[in-house]
């Protein structure tokens, strides 16, 4: 099947210079056939984080998207779990509508899932003659030949609605993944969105959520480890125009040698947005050469009475916090790494179901070594607390 | 007479360009209890971090022995690990890093402390309850927004797991309430009776050391160690101050 170039995704709101290479990522995707989703207007009308084309492509490769409502005042006592097989190329639209007072959970999980239904590294995977899907030794798999997947959620949350959604991608260096999200929240809405992000070739990350709502409010956690050889392309927007509207956008990972990241993170204070408090905070560690590290940090103002504030701290680890390790017997090495672990702990210890907690120990070996992987998975061998 | 631990001899040390302490002389015998007081800014907290290795400090003269090693040049992570603790006056925040993560790297570090992960987390529940810590800080982010009493038994929480043969106590009274310092006294206590290690307390306060049998009291002014005595120097130094040894080392130095 032809391919496609998908030239703009997660573009950010406010562009800047071209030749900064940050104001969209450009992806070759097979072309698909398939036709419009079914999915109701006011799921499809919300902008998504990665864009129109993006959005166009996922929807015309998925005739049939899942469509689930949460009736009002309910809590939803199970996770709504869409998986993605990252390794075959699986394309998922899913749409939720969270009716007034109403509580649900999402969980989307991104990777090779049938090494993370066995939650294996490589090393079991391989005694169990389960395909990993790797490089030839000294040869780079062309960007173009690995495979991609995609999510695209789209979440509606009417008044007093509460959703908690997390998002895990765990594929393969080998494959590609975009994860897309688009929310919309009602007055009093209450959206936390907790992301792991923890490798691919080319992830491409995209949310964005318009709090129309009065006093709405909308939190994101991202966490991402980005490899050699790996891309990990981040794109957050909130379009806050409610009143008394909360927004806070946290992203912080750990870059090692020859990784490549970008976050454009975007909160636009719309007209009549009186009394709104956004946040945006990025913390980045630097743990090895040859990095490329982008960084977009917007904050849109089209009001007089909001707040918007935005820090970042960015580079190796300060001398402080480095001696204050080494006082602990780790070496700089073992320090700089220590974030790396810390990442896939975090990811893992936090997961709310077993498909998550499961890609995360999949990939565990490569991102943190065999004998940490191992300590981990040991860990959770035989738990039946997690998503049983 | 116990077997010594720590040996400072002759110790002159500071920063690249300044003298902070000069001439220090120090045993510390195996499970023995040691208190420095003095009055703020003479370098006690200097002396603790440069038994810790703090590349910050150079030492010019003398030298510091450690369970029979010269780790005079040693690096602060293999002080550490030959079993010298460093609890910090001011615990340092790390963004991105769990306390759990945390406490799993650094036991790792050491064979007798390792151990598979489910035993691990159960060894750090019961210190969490011993300490009266919530295992939802086990998730939080090391020391980051935690208060400064918080801080203080997260490092008592690293003492108990870690079990050095040393504990350099800097000021780990400052700051709490009468609650959080009977928690972190209680985890001194635990640690001298679980351990037998030796503690080098340095403080201000002397409820701290109510709890303790202290063996030896030091007195440091002006960079210099200008008294030694035993417990009964912490309750003149109570009621005194240490007006009389900033004099006498006036006194020395004209």
């Amino acid at each position: 099947m032809a391919d496609v170039t998908l030239s703009k995704v997660n573009v950010p709101p406010a562009q800047t210079w071209n030749y900064l290479k940050i104001n969209g990522l450009s992806l070759e995707v097979p072309a698909v056939t398939g036709g419009e989703g079914n999915l109701p207007d006011r799921l499809t009308r919300i902008e998504t984080g990665i864009g129109d084309a993006a959005t166009a492509w996922i929807d015309s490769a998925v005739p049939e998207p899942r469509l689930i409502s949460v009736p009002a005042r309910t809590d939803l006592d199970e996770p709504i779990l869409i998986e993605v097989e990252s390794d075959r190329g699986e394309l998922a639209s899913t749409g939720v509508i969270v009716h007034e007072g109403a509580h649900a959970t999402i969980v989307v999980v991104a990777a090779d899932t049938e090494r993370a239904a066995a939650g294996m590294t490589d090393e079991r995977a391989a005694q169990s003659g389960i395909e990993a899907v790797v490089a030839e030794p000294g040869k780079a798999v062309p960007e173009t030949d690995k495979p991609i997947s995609a999510s695209l959620l789209r979440i509606s949350a009417d008044r007093n609605a509460k959703v908690d959604v997390y998002e895990y991608v765990a594929v393969p260096t080998s494959c590609r993944h975009i994860e897309g999200a688009a929310i919309e929240a009602d007055d009093d809405a209450f959206i936390e969105v907790h992301q792991y992000l923890l490798g691919g070739g080319t992830v491409a990350a995209g949310l964005a959520v318009t709090q129309r709502g009065a006093r709405s409010s909308f939190k994101l956690d991202t966490h991402y480890l980005v490899h050699e050889n790996e891309l990990l392309d981040m794109n957050y927007v909130a379009r806050v125009r409610g009143r008394n509207a909360r927004t806070r956008i946290d992203a912080s990972g750990v870059l090692s040698d020859g990784a490549e990241k970008t976050l454009r993170d975007t909160i636009d204070l719309i007209c009549g947005c009186k009394g709104a408090k956004g946040d945006e905070n990025e913390t980045v560690v630097v743990t090895g050469d040859n990095i490329v590290n982008r960084s977009l940090p917007v904050i849109l103002c089209d009001e007089e009475d909001v707040q918007g504030n935005h820090g970042a701290t960015i580079g190796s680890m300060s001398v402080d916090q480095l001696q204050y390790l080494r006082d602990r017997g780790l070496t700089t090495d073992e320090a700089e790494e220590l974030f790396g672990r810390a990442v896939v702990d975090d990811a893992a210890l936090n997961a709310p179901v077993k498909a998550a907690r499961n890609a995360v120990l999949s990939r565990a070996a490569e991102l943190i070594g065999d004998e940490a992987a191992a300590d981990l998975i040991e860990i959770f061998e035989n738990d039946q607390e997690v998503g049983e | 007479m116990s077997e010594q631990l720590l040996t400072i001899k002759g110790l002159t040390a500071g920063t690249e360009d300044k003298v902070i302490l000069s001439d220090i002389n120090l045993e510390v015998g195996a499970g023995e209890t040691h208190v420095l007081m003095g009055p703020n800014g003479t370098g006690k907290s200097t002396l603790g971090r440069i038994i810790m290795g703090d590349p910050a400090y150079k030492v010019k003269e003398g030298t510091i022995t450690f369970d029979g090693e010269d780790i005079t040049e040693a690096s602060a992570d293999k002080r550490s690990l030959a079993g010298i603790f460093l609890s910090y006056q001011a615990p340092v925040e790390i963004p991105g890093v769990p306390l759990y993560s945390f406490l799993r790297t650094i036991a790792d570090k050491r064979p007798d402390l390792k151990m598979v992960g489910r035993k691990f987390r159960k060894r750090v529940g019961e210190i969490c309850q011993q300490l009266g810590i919530p295992e939802s800080f086990l998730t939080r982010d090391l020391n980051v927004g935690f208060s400064g009493g918080e801080k203080k038994k997260i490092e008592m929480l690293q003492l108990l797991l870690l079990k050095p043969k040393l504990a350099i106590l800097d000021e780990t009274d400052s700051g709490l309430d009468v609650d959080a310092l009977s928690v972190v006294s209680k985890a001194i206590a635990a640690y001298k009776e679980e351990c037998n290690g030796s503690l080098l307390m340095i403080t201000h306060n002397t409820r701290i050391l109510e709890r303790l049998q202290v063996d030896h009291t030091h007195v440091m002014v002006n960079g210099h160690l200008a008294a030694h005595g035993d417990a009964s120097l912490i309750s003149q130094i109570d009621a005194e101050g240490f007006e009389r040894f900033e004099k006498a080392a006036e006194g020395d130095a004209r």
